[in-house]
């Protein structure tokens, strides 16, 4: 048990670190992109296409987080009435539901990276296009794992005696 | 009989809180299963994400409302336009609108208006003497108002899916969006009218001050709306501008969030949920190239058209459908329903324009609609009133709200006169 | 029942021209194989751009694309020497090339895994600039606009002596708006579809290259199809492309002079120096790209042609 949580807390860590890093790129470089088509009526040719590969990667990081969060878009409108107990049964039902979607997301992500996208195109700096498009299943099974690993603590939570924990907040909720 | 079963497994999974992007990837992927393709064609569309020009607006605005609503900026907002209109009967709720309409522009609809500015208001309009069921009604309202406004979200979003411009949208919500806040402003007049509200005099040194104090922040919606409609900024330069300069005045001017401690936890939170509206847009757009695959759009509307023969029945149906829908999910609702409902509407001669904007007005009623709407939750929870009651209070804003909707569906002119007097392309 | 249903896409819009003619294509072909044999299609670009499309085909989604030199240059690469710039001054001349050199464009078809279902052509595009462009030298200055990805508009301009701004089409609105871009090449028909003539002020009057187009379809996709109806497929796609390209090359003319009411200003290169000094940076072009698409040993039969052509013509009239 703990050194899946050692491995689940590295994972969040690198996502964390990478979307920090992905974000102060694109406020920096979309912003001098606007200064220098303004001003100077210049601009970076691969400032664009790299900016949109750059939301896609951070759109699936944060998905993860959201993942772990127990924040996706959702609906959730009968777990406002389950006793606590029969909510983590269901939360691990409906997780493991997720969670085998998202592993047949990825499956489906590489497919179509090996069979739509040639191995010898490239795009921005001769950077193969597979490794931009990397993300998707990457993304997909990092959200998997993410799914698998809130099974675990829900799974904990129902055969643990002592539940103290609090009440889920309604997924789609954002402050 | 086999679609049916899986319909009612899936709407069960729904009511138990499965993640929508689930959903939504497990329609898609049985869909082009059974009909013979496979599950890679759900991927295909995703890709086409990175060819959306205006994709980056998404993240920076996501991110720079985050940013102001964990600053000061709301504390700031309201001293100002309390110093300024303070003393006009029905001043403070006027105030209200404006700031919360402003404020859910920059920080996309996502509910932080009724926590960060909603918070503030509350108290200070029941202790001004506002009735309490009026003064959450209104701020309940309040927390989607601004939607028609750039550089809101949810437009983005429906330029984007739609793949119409987004400065075409932008320039159509202006008219809709000040009148929707004109009788918003009307009704509320009428009722400070009936109620004892204490005034605040009017002072200049208090004007100056608030001015003096908010002067980093004023700047931004002139520079982000002005730049916007004079033509000067497309919404992705809009964006780019917004995020850097609220970054830079939050954190090195005003101080009030810090680069190492505070930052990279907001950037964490906003793209939490770029995260979550990406994965829906994602699933959504393979579902949706199932759809277009099966010529969906055409089928119903050789279904619908048996029934209905002209622009406006539809337009009355569609509203119907787009209620219904969007007490569901709102994002979502955008992402899933816009690429099949545009080409019916093509058909029946509706612009696609004016359309975008019947359906961001359908989805800011759709925040208040019970009993889902996330208004009400958000509302709920953040002036710690029973849900029940957030459906009676919200009642004659709705009401409101739906005349709105009514004049803009049968007034195209409202959302497009503008679009072709500018000439916007 | 339909046995055979070919899955079309194209960026084309429903009611366009393009479509039109496709439409007519589809039913002549089910009507001679007693309806075994179709098109199931989606125009406007609901499947995505032509990079989308040729992915498409290769997941097995989609099996047929209508596609313009931006697709060919994986599908038939060797066809892309028709795009070349400043190669041709009439149509005569474009259809005597396609006549004559079919069996190579074939065969670089079947080598990519397609079949060229018939030529679509685009037709003569122009380039449209915010400064006034006469001779060469004129577009030292022009931010001139490339289709991403696109090698003959790369070596083209590169020959002038100008360094193109790739960008894909959508961008390419917005792009001239902020002025990132000042010069663009198109078709007059295009120009008007795509609303970009609205952001340009002039057009020079000598045509930069004949956009070419295909009707393909996956090999893959073909060879399933029995060979009475593949031939049924092959010769109404032959007739009703021919008549497509005849109508793009009506809409175009008629284009220039609906660009010219609508306020764009029509130039032309003063002298006989100034049209061979394009004509000499094209054959420069042409040549940088030999090797890359297609061989220098085919430039050069083609350029022959052309030029043999050219003479005979001109002897006849005179
Ligand atoms: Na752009
Ligand atoms: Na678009």
């Amino acid at each position: 048990m703990k050194y899946l949580e050692t491995i689940n807390r590295t994972i969040h860590w690198f996502e964390r670190s990478l979307i920090v890093i992905l974000l102060i790129v694109m406020v920096t470089l979309a912003f001098t992109q606007v200064i220098l088509r303004n001003l100077f009526s210049f601009g970076f040719l691969w400032a664009d296409p790299l900016l949109r590969y750059m939301v896609m990667w951070v759109g699936f990081l944060g998905a993860v987080i959201a993942t772990r969060e127990g924040k996706h878009f959702g609906v959730d409108f009968l777990n406002r009435y389950l006793p606590k107990k029969i909510l983590h049964g269901v939360r691990i039902f409906v997780n493991t539901f997720a969670a085998v979607v998202s592993c047949l997301l990825m499956y489906a992500a590489f497919q179509f990276l090996f069979e739509a996208i040639g191995a010898e195109e490239t795009d921005l700096f001769e950077i193969p296009k597979r490794f931009y498009f990397s993300i998707i299943p990457i993304g997909f099974g990092l959200i998997g794992l993410q799914f698998l690993f809130n099974i675990l603590k829900d799974a904990r939570k129902l055969f643990s005696p002592d539940d103290r924990t609090q009440t889920p907040e309604p997924p789609h909720t954002f402050f | 009989m086999e679609y049916f079963i899986i319909g009612i497994i899936l709407v069960l999974l729904a009511l138990v809180g499965a993640p929508l992007f689930s959903l939504i990837g497990a329609l898609a992927l049985y869909l082009f299963t059974v009909s013979g393709g496979e599950a890679k064609f759900v991927i295909a569309e995703l890709t086409r994400l990175a060819d959306f020009p205006s994709l980056i607006a998404i993240p920076l605005f996501t991110f720079a409302g985050y940013l102001l609503a964990e600053s000061k900026a709301p504390q700031r907002l309201v001293n100002l336009s309390q110093a300024i209109v303070g003393s006009v009967p029905g001043g403070l709720a006027v105030v209200a609108l404006f700031s919360c309409a402003i404020f859910t522009a920059f920080t996309g609809a996502s509910g932080v208006t009724i926590v960060a500015l909603g918070g503030l208001l509350f108290p200070i309009m029941l202790k001004e003497g506002y009735p309490e069921k009026f003064s959450l009604g209104l701020l309940t309202t309040s927390g989607s108002l601004g939607l028609l406004f750039p550089p809101s979200l949810p437009i983005i979003l429906y330029g984007l899916v739609a793949q119409i411009s987004i400065n075409k949208l932008f320039i159509a919500g202006l008219v809709p969006g000040i009148l929707l806040i004109i009788l918003l402003a009307l009704y509320s007049i009428t009722i400070s009218m009936r109620s004892k509200i204490s005034k605040i005099p009017f002072e200049w040194k208090n004007v100056l001050q608030t001015i003096r104090a908010s002067a980093w922040e004023l700047p931004l919606p002139v520079i982000v709306i002005g730049g916007i409609y004079g033509g000067v900024f497309t919404a992705t330069e809009a964006a780019a501008v917004t995020a850097f300069y609220v970054l830079v005045v939050e954190v090195f001017i005003y101080k009030d969030i810090n680069l190492f401690k505070d930052v990279p936890r907001v950037m964490q939170k906003s793209m939490l949920l770029v995260g979550a509206i990406f994965v829906v847009l994602g699933t959504a757009l393979g579902l949706t190239n199932y759809f277009i695959d099966a010529q969906i759009p055409e089928q119903l509307f050789g279904w619908i058209r048996q029934f209905i023969d002209n622009k406006y029945t539809f337009l009355v149906l569609l509203n119907c459908v787009l209620l219904i829908v969007n007490m569901i999910e709102i994002f979502s609702a955008i992402i899933i329903v816009v690429p099949l409902i545009i080409p019916i509407a093509n058909q029946y001669g509706v612009d696609p324009v004016h359309l975008g904007i019947i359906f961001l007005l359908n989805l800011e009623i759709g925040y208040m609609l019970p009993p889902l709407g996330l208004n009400l939750f958000i509302g709920s929870l953040r002036f710690e009133r029973p849900m029940a009651s957030m459906y009676r209070v919200t009642l004659p804003f709705m009401a409101i709200l739906l005349v709105l909707l009514l004049i803009v569906t049968y007034y195209p002119m409202l959302s497009l006169w503008l679009v072709n007097l500018l000439g916007v392309q | 029942s339909q046995q055979y249903l070919i899955k079309f896409a194209t960026v084309a819009p429903e009611g366009s021209t393009w479509m039109n003619v496709m439409k007519e294509y589809d039913q002549a072909i089910r009507k001679e194989s007693n309806g075994q044999l179709g098109f199931r299609m989606y125009p406007g670009g609901v499947q995505g751009d032509e990079k989308d499309l040729l992915r498409k085909i290769r997941l097995g989604q989609l099996h047929s694309a209508g596609v313009t030199g931006n697709g060919l240059t994986t599908v038939a690469p060797v066809a892309r020497i028709m795009d070349s710039p400043f190669l041709f001054k009439s149509y005569n001349e474009v259809d005597n090339i396609y006549s004559l050199f079919d069996k190579d464009f074939s065969k670089s078809f079947s080598d990519n895994d397609f079949v060229n279902l018939g030529w679509a052509e685009v037709g003569f595009v122009y380039i449209f600039t915010n400064t006034p462009v006469r001779v060469t030298d004129d577009l030292k200055g022009v931010k001139m606009w490339m289709w991403e990805g696109d090698p003959i508009a790369e070596a083209t301009f590169k020959s002038i002596g100008i360094h193109p701004i790739p960008l894909s089409i959508t961008d390419v609105l917005t792009s001239l708006q902020t002025k990132l871009i000042d010069g663009i090449y198109i078709s007059p028909y295009a120009a008007i579809a795509l609303q970009w003539f609205s952001r340009v002020k002039y057009m020079l009057d000598l045509p930069l290259a004949d956009a070419a187009g295909a009707v393909i379809i996956s090999k893959k996709k073909f060879d399933q199809i029995p060979n009475n109806l593949q031939d049924i497929l092959l010769r109404n796609g032959k007739k009703y492309m021919q008549k497509l390209t005849q109508l793009s090359r009506q809409e175009n003319a008629k284009a220039i002079e609906t660009l010219k009411k609508k306020g764009i200003t029509v130039l032309s290169p003063p002298s006989e120096a100034a049209i061979s000094s394009y004509e000499e940076n094209g054959k420069k072009a042409r040549h940088l790209l030999a090797g890359k698409l297609y061989t220098e040993d085919l430039l050069n039969k083609v350029e022959a042609a052309v030029t043999e052509f050219r003479k005979k013509n001109n002897t006849k009239t005179k």
